[in-house]
């Protein structure tokens, strides 16, 4: 019999799994959206430490400019994170912007509506406005409610806010 | 009750995000003016990377006072709708009872563990909203202890600290009223 203990760490494991494919993803696309720009990619690995698990190992982006100057670092960050699923911060030279996994419709609750003849109707709402499939989104501080998947657009919007980078 | 829940929620979101912005001006000075601007200041090091991770660590603090700030405003809104709820217990009878009951209920919901204060609105409010709640006021209890040998609860930053308590203040307004 697989006790709970063992179950909740297999659990837990295959989360760490699945977080770490879809760095790997996302890290290819940056790779290929960068491949026709002057700016450098080195990679690395960094220790992720978060309550009730083991410490384990993602990967790390570096992205240095012509001159080995650094535009940004992008470190995956989690999977214990509020409103998302797991987090990725994108940290330039000026400033950090935070992207986050979302799975489709991303984080919603149940609420009541009282209807016009008195009953009562529950629905479905979401935080955010957007998150039409699983993915990386932004989340723009200054339009609430409006989450963007994170392409090759808003990427450099990213690097732009974060470094001043521009294309 | 507060009846300014949503602006002083909204005003304390704005004033992390013009502090953030001063972060990215103070960084960019940093970086294209050298160390001019910051003679007389307690940023003053020979070492640039030195003055990077100092002002790095600084802000780091200064989000997680923000959402002690965003905390301490929405626990505020909470412990006073409770109060409001609880005035009805003055009419009850016999009065010098219901004096001595409402003035130890004043006392003590004060004092209530927030997480069982949370649990009453679990018939009105959608369960895992007030999960998300209880992940904040984890963060919270973490920050504010600041245990080193413990692992932070969960990673959080003020914009979803806000996005989450301004949902439930909403629902709150909306369901409990």
């Amino acid at each position: 019999m697989i006790s709970v203990t063992k179950y909740m760490e297999t659990a837990l494991s295959s989360e760490i799994v699945k977080f770490r494919r879809s760095i790997d993803k996302l890290f290819e696309y940056i790779k290929l959206w960068l491949s026709d720009t002057d700016l450098l990619i080195s990679e690395g690995t960094t220790q992720i430490s978060e309550a009730d698990i083991d410490p384990y190992v993602v990967p790390l982006l570096i992205i240095n400019d012509k001159d080995g100057k650094t535009v940004a670092t992008i470190r995956p960050i989690g999977t214990k994170v509020t409103l998302a699923r797991w987090r990725i911060d994108i940290i330039g030279r000026f400033d950090k912007e935070i992207i986050v996994y979302m799975d489709k419709g991303g984080p919603s609750f149940e609420s009541r509506t009282v209807l016009s003849n008195g009953e009562g109707e529950t629905k479905t709402r979401y935080f955010y406005k957007g998150v039409k499939k699983g993915g990386w989104y932004w989340i723009a501080e200054r339009r609430r409610g409006r989450a963007y998947i994170v392409n090759k657009e808003i990427f450099f919007d990213i690097l732009d806010m974060v470094s001043d980078y521009e294309q | 009750m507060s009846n300014n829940i949503i602006p002083d929620l909204d005003n304390i979101l704005a004033l992390y995000q013009y502090n953030k912005d001063c972060y990215k001006i103070i960084k960019n000075i940093q970086e294209t003016e050298g160390d001019r601007f910051f003679r007389d200041t307690e940023l003053l090091y020979p070492d640039k990377d030195k003055i990077k991770a100092m002002l790095e660590n600084i802000q780091k603090q200064s989000d997680d006072y923000y959402i002690l700030y965003l905390w301490l405003t929405f626990e505020r809104f909470i412990v006073d709708f409770l109060l409001t709820k609880g005035e009805k217990l003055i009419d009850i009878k016999p009065e010098f009872f219901a004096d001595n009951f409402y003035c130890k209920f004043k006392e003590k919901v004060e004092r209530w563990p927030f997480k069982e204060i949370l649990d009453l609105f679990d018939q009105v409010i959608d369960k895992n909203l007030i999960a998300s709640v209880k992940q904040i006021k984890d963060y919270r209890d973490w920050i504010a202890h600041r245990n080193i040998n413990k692992s932070k609860p969960i990673n959080t930053d003020p914009v979803r600290v806000y996005d989450t308590l301004t949902t439930m203040v909403k629902q709150i307004l909306r369901e409990a009223i």
